[in-house]
């Protein structure tokens, strides 16, 4: 059939689609009735949930899709992995697919770890051959041995991901949906499940992963897709659509913020002034480049802040970040430059000698506030990145020079 | 590797009303041991923690024969009238009992099977079918004590007529499922429909001639001076024409009925029970049956198809 032609190396083809949801609540014959009687337009209780989303992912690929709660990343999700049907538009895939949809592979609580499996498994598409071969393995990386035969009602939450995650990569699906599964689990789970997803990417296997953990999508992704009210906003490399999806958070706090403006906290008040950040220039003391940054090196951070209004009170903050996460903090006020006036443009040069970071990448935020820890009129969020060499004898954001005395014999 | 090589799958396929009939039957056939697996783990479901276990589908069904054997051919007197009473009853029973155990298991099917179906895509329509699979299965047990019952009794049914069973069949499974198939899509938007299903077959049970002959309502309704359709009317009821060749075909009495209700007519007695259905085109009427039957199941199916786009929203 001709529309099941589909470009050669593309796994997956999202092609105008759109989800309308209905948002009504009757579920009885009455309440359907009632509703139909008294004339109320289902058109008017409907909530587009994706607008005419078209993305490719390529075979061997792995796409991240990131936004807002609600900007229908896991919609589209399950419009990939088939269990929605879309309002309009259509999508098209090549190879087998498992789907780990909202922290789950579809169990029934009331069937044991071990049925449910089975069931799974089988509608995964495996043989009842494959399904024994491969059934000890599933149990083995899931680590619910013990409760294997236990209704899955009893099961605690991680339990239920475990296994689901367990069952879907046993699958050996050709694409494989993702949701959130890495946010849950313990670290050691985390770790087995991201050496899968690696092996996967390296057995050339499709991989589409919806994540709020900008630290995953940079690690893993190879295009990321940025979706906001249900359309795609950004399209790209995990460093462009990240970036702009902070730019989209850093906007609609401003918006949020601009509603529910008011009093000595609305960063646009008059009396309050406006300072913006101008310019920021991010070095490292040794000169090295900061993507190949050394750990005990020093970083040299000057800002330049402009009033576009005057402010009778001004401090600039400076953070910084892995990920989402904060490491630390810290302000010109703070530091003990006291809060003071603000008329046309002034620099500070923050100064962190010996920075103590471990392998990874870290970022530098500036921004511009009426006061340490009110809301700031303006905010850079990727002021700068940092990178540091991943290092054999340590993990995490710091490196902390640990040592070790040999063993004492005794 | 075959994974770049294989073909592309448009996702979800729409289809028009009226086609797409043909890949379903093709998807289930494809996917048969899936719904073997589906059965198994509906009644492991039902069941479990039970003593008795799957015997219980048996214990309805054997206090209703007792019941009604009391009842109907005790007190109210047609176990004169009709010979091995009791496997007249027992036959039209387990036919009827056939027939709404799919309905009702169809009912909640899809509502049973909601973690699934928000999770992963298979076809639907493997639900309500296991909903039919499990019947069948009571079925099968029921036929098990049927058989036991002859062996007992030494009763044997009129092997000549053995035939009748089969369209028999065909009606109440392709009804059956028919029925399963709408009332487990139509239930996840409403969800009265599985009480819906109760009361629909309770007047559907009085209304097949499960318990009485089917020749009482004839009569009744000619000494009443009712038109000659209110029995066509009575009789389109499938159910009705199911149960009367299931039962021509398993009640050994039949031979003995037939005889007697001749005996009754050369007589000139009022009341006739007659057995004998119509004529020779009753085996016609069957069969046309059947084929209304696979009419009502591929438009079930349809329907279903248009409704299941909306399950994972509606669940």
């Amino acid at each position: 059939m001709a529309a099941d032609v589909l470009e050669p190396g593309v796994a997956v083809s999202v092609e105008g689609v759109t989800q309308e949801f209905s948002l009504r609540h009757e579920k009885t014959l009455k309440g359907l009735l009632v509703s139909r009687l008294r004339g109320r337009h289902p058109v008017a209780e409907r909530f587009r949930a994706l607008d005419g989303v078209s993305l490719q992912v390529p075979t061997g690929s792995t796409m991240g899709l990131i936004g807002h709660n609600g900007s229908g990343k896991s919609t589209l999700l399950k419009i990939i992995g088939g269990v929605l049907t879309p309002t309009a538009g259509q999508v098209r895939r090549r190879g087998s697919l498992a789907a780990l949809l909202e922290l789950g592979a579809g169990f029934h609580a009331d069937l044991s770890g071990r049925e449910n499996v089975l069931l799974n498994a089988e509608l995964l598409g495996l043989s009842r051959r494959e399904i024994a071969a491969r059934f000890d393995d599933i149990v083995e990386f899931s680590g619910v041995e013990q409760f294997i035969d236990t209704p899955m009602k009893f099961y605690s939450s991680g339990m239920f991901v475990r296994l689901g995650f367990a069952v879907a990569i046993h699958a050996e699906p050709d694409v494989l949906l993702v949701d959130e599964v890495l946010a849950v689990g313990d670290e050691q789970f985390q770790a087995k499940c991201l050496g899968v997803i690696r092996r996967f990417q390296q057995e050339g296997r499709t991989i589409v992963l919806v994540t709020h953990n900008m630290g995953d999508i940079e690690a893993f992704c190879d295009e990321v897709t940025l979706l906001h009210h249900g359309v795609v906003r950004a399209q790209g490399t995990p460093r462009t659509v990240v970036a702009a999806f902070r730019g989209l958070l850093a906007e609609d706090e401003r918006e949020r913020r601009a509603q529910s403006a008011g009093g000595r906290d609305d960063p646009e008040d008059p009396d309050l002034g406006f300072v913006r950040v101008a310019r920021v220039v991010v070095r490292a003391g040794s000169g090295r480049p900061l993507d190949a940054f050394v750990a005990g090196d020093s970083l040299v951070v000057e800002a330049t802040f402009h009033a576009e209004r005057p402010a009778p009170r001004f401090v600039g903050t400076l953070d910084l970040y892995e990920g989402g996460t904060l490491l630390h903090s810290t302000s010109t006020a703070r530091l003990g430059v006291p809060v003071g006036p603000l008329e046309g443009e002034v620099t500070y040069r923050f100064t962190l000698p010996d920075v103590p970071l471990g392998g990874g990448r870290y970022r530098i935020a500036v921004g511009a506030a009426p006061d340490t820890g009110s809301p700031p009129w303006h905010q850079v969020g990727d002021a700068a990145e940092v990178m540091v060499a991943l290092r054999a004898e340590s993990s995490g954001p710091f490196a902390l020079g640990v040592t070790v005395d040999r063993p004492t014999r005794v | 590797m075959s994974r770049t090589s294989s073909d592309a799958v448009v996702v979800h396929q729409r289809e028009p009303f009226l086609r797409g009939f043909g890949s379903f039957v093709a998807d289930v056939w494809a996917a048969r041991t899936m719904l073997v697996s589906f059965v198994r783990k509906d009644l492991m479901i039902r069941y479990r923690g039970s003593a008795l276990g799957i015997a219980w589908t048996m214990v309805k069904p054997l206090v209703q024969l007792l019941v009604f054997s009391l009842v109907m051919g005790y007190f109210l007197g047609f176990g004169d009238q009709i010979p091995a009473f009791g496997f007249y009853m027992f036959t039209g029973l387990m036919l009827f009992g056939l027939f709404a155990d799919q309905l009702t298991g169809g009912a909640t099917s899809v509502l049973w099977g909601a973690p699934v179906v928000k999770k992963v895509a298979f076809r639907r329509e493997l639900l309500p079918l296991a909903a039919v699979g499990g019947a069948l299965v009571n079925f099968t047990f029921m036929g098990v004590v049927l058989l036991l019952a002859y062996v007992v009794t030494r009763d044997f049914p009129n092997w000549h007529m053995l035939g009748l069973a089969v369209p028999a069949l065909l009606i109440t499974v392709l009804f059956g499922a028919a029925g399963a198939m709408l009332v487990s899509a139509l239930n996840v938007y409403a969800r009265d429909v599985q009480f819906l299903i109760d009361v629909g077959l309770l007047l559907m049970f009085w209304l097949t001639p499960v318990l009485y002959p089917w020749s009482t309502v004839q009569n009744t309704l000619a000494e009443n001076g009712a038109p000659s359709w209110a029995f066509e009317l009575y009789m389109l009821n499938p159910m009705a024409n199911a149960v009367v060749a299931f039962q021509q075909a398993l009640w050994p009495g039949v031979d003995e009925a037939v005889a007697n209700a001749a005996a009754q007519r050369a007589a000139g007695e009022p009341f006739i029970a007659d057995f004998d259905y119509f004529d020779s085109a009753f085996a016609t009427r069957l069969w046309l049956m059947v084929l209304a039957g696979a009419v009502c199941l591929w438009f079930a199916q349809r329907v279903f198809a248009r409704l299941q786009t909306g399950f994972a929203t509606e669940l």
